[in-house]
């Protein structure tokens, strides 16, 4: 069986692509890293959904949608939790940092909604986030990191580069020890050194 | 072993996915409808958001969370690493369409369904699904089926009773749609659920 480099495929805007590309960089994967700029129709045609993100393992395997693709990197490293309920709890977390705190997030930054919406997240969801750092040492409750420590940071990090920051002052020292664990991994922060910037702050 | 309680609304919604799924399996729970969120159950949600699947002192929110937790228990997500991801990936995609038609089923003339149907947003998951299903027998695409199969069912059907199916043909989608509608284990779900309109 021939075996190539892994690739993803997304645009350069964070929104979605910055969830596998953090995981995959986490790890410390080898992989070619496609900024597409267009999905032009010959493209479409070979996405399931037609839409990106893409992941092509080196054996072929092909997935999109975010979050498959991110459990998917995460399960080959044991990164998903070791209880049944710890992995609940993992997909409960990756399931409100996508569709209530990133997609949000990107389309206040994108005008198309109301920047209202931000303080709501952060009442909500941050708070929430903190509260649990501060209760146990990690979001999914068990003894190790795992792909909702890393989406829980992953979506402070995207707010902060929203340029919310001011919002976050002093309130979240928790969710501040996360965002300096994760930046000190050498993948990711290699990654964020040289991710290029889509020039729309998003 | 605590019998599990889903608490929602009195409509299909979000809560429909799981329950299908719990009835499917055979697994007995209880169903807490609420009209509104209290603020003794909004103290324990996590997100402030319904449904929540309860079981004991254990609690979950997020719909695809509890269709995952639910179906790893009776080991119903597939045998392979690569044929779990098929079937997350699949579910994510029912989740889009299920994000698309709570958006709009209830603002919607029927002129504006119409219109729906025929821009419709969700049409690339139903090409989507459709593919697969010409291609293997399960949408996980290993020798056995999934949650995501039964899960692609109660899509097609809430889409259907919306009056909200993208135009074009989807005979696939449309046979696992009878499929699952004369099992007997969704029967008495089927003819009880809620009748409402989102």
């Amino acid at each position: 069986m021939t075996t190539n480099k892994p690739s993803f495929s997304y645009f350069k805007v964070l929104v979605l692509g910055q969830l596998p590309r953090f995981t995959l960089n986490y790890f410390g994967t080898d992989f070619t890293d496609n900024y597409v700029e267009s999905i032009d129709d010959e493209f479409r045609k070979t996405l399931k959904f037609g839409q990106l993100p893409l992941f092509v393992d080196s054996d072929g395997f092909r997935l999109t949608q975010t979050d498959a693709i991110c459990k998917y990197i995460a399960a080959k490293h044991d990164f998903l939790g070791k209880s049944i309920k710890e992995r609940a709890i993992v997909d409960e977390t990756i399931a409100a940092v996508h569709d209530d705190v990133i997609i949000p997030g990107y389309k206040v930054g994108k005008g198309v909604e109301d920047k209202k919406v931000i303080d709501t997240i952060i009442s909500r969801h941050f708070t929430t986030f903190e509260n649990v750092l501060a209760e146990n040492k990690f979001i999914a409750g068990g003894d190790n990191y795992t792909l909702a420590d890393l989406y829980v940071f992953v979506a402070y990090h995207y707010y902060k580069h929203l340029g919310h920051s001011e919002k976050f002052q002093n309130k979240f020292p928790h969710l501040e020890a996360l965002q300096a664990h994760f930046e000190s991994n050498k993948g990711i922060a290699e990654y964020i050194k040289n991710r290029p910037d889509s020039g729309r702050g998003i | 072993m605590t019998k599990p309680t889903l608490t929602y609304f009195p409509v299909r919604g979000r809560v429909q996915f799981p329950r299908c799924l719990l009835e499917y399996l055979g697994e007995e729970y209880n169903f807490n409808e609420v009209k509104t969120i209290s603020d003794d159950l909004r103290k324990q949600l996590l997100f402030k958001q319904l449904p929540l699947y309860q079981e004991g002192d254990f609690k979950i929110v997020q719909t695809p969370a509890i269709i995952d937790y639910i179906s790893e228990k009776h080991d119903f997500r597939g045998k392979t690493k690569e044929e779990r991801a098929r079937a997350h990936q699949c579910l994510a995609g029912i989740m889009e369409v299920l994000d698309h038609c709570l958006g709009y089923s209830f603002k919607m003339d029927k002129q504006q369904q119409e219109k729906f149907r025929n821009e419709s947003p969700i049409k690339k998951f139903f090409e989507g699904f459709e593919m697969v299903l010409s291609q293997n027998k399960y949408l996980a695409s290993g020798e056995k089926e999934t949650y995501v199969d039964l899960m692609a069912f109660v899509m097609v059907d809430y889409v259907t009773n919306l009056g909200l199916m993208p135009s074009g043909d989807y005979p696939k989608l449309i046979s696992l749609k009878k499929h699952y509608e004369s099992s007997p284990q969704l029967k008495k779900y089927l003819e009880s659920r809620p009748q409402s309109n989102f």
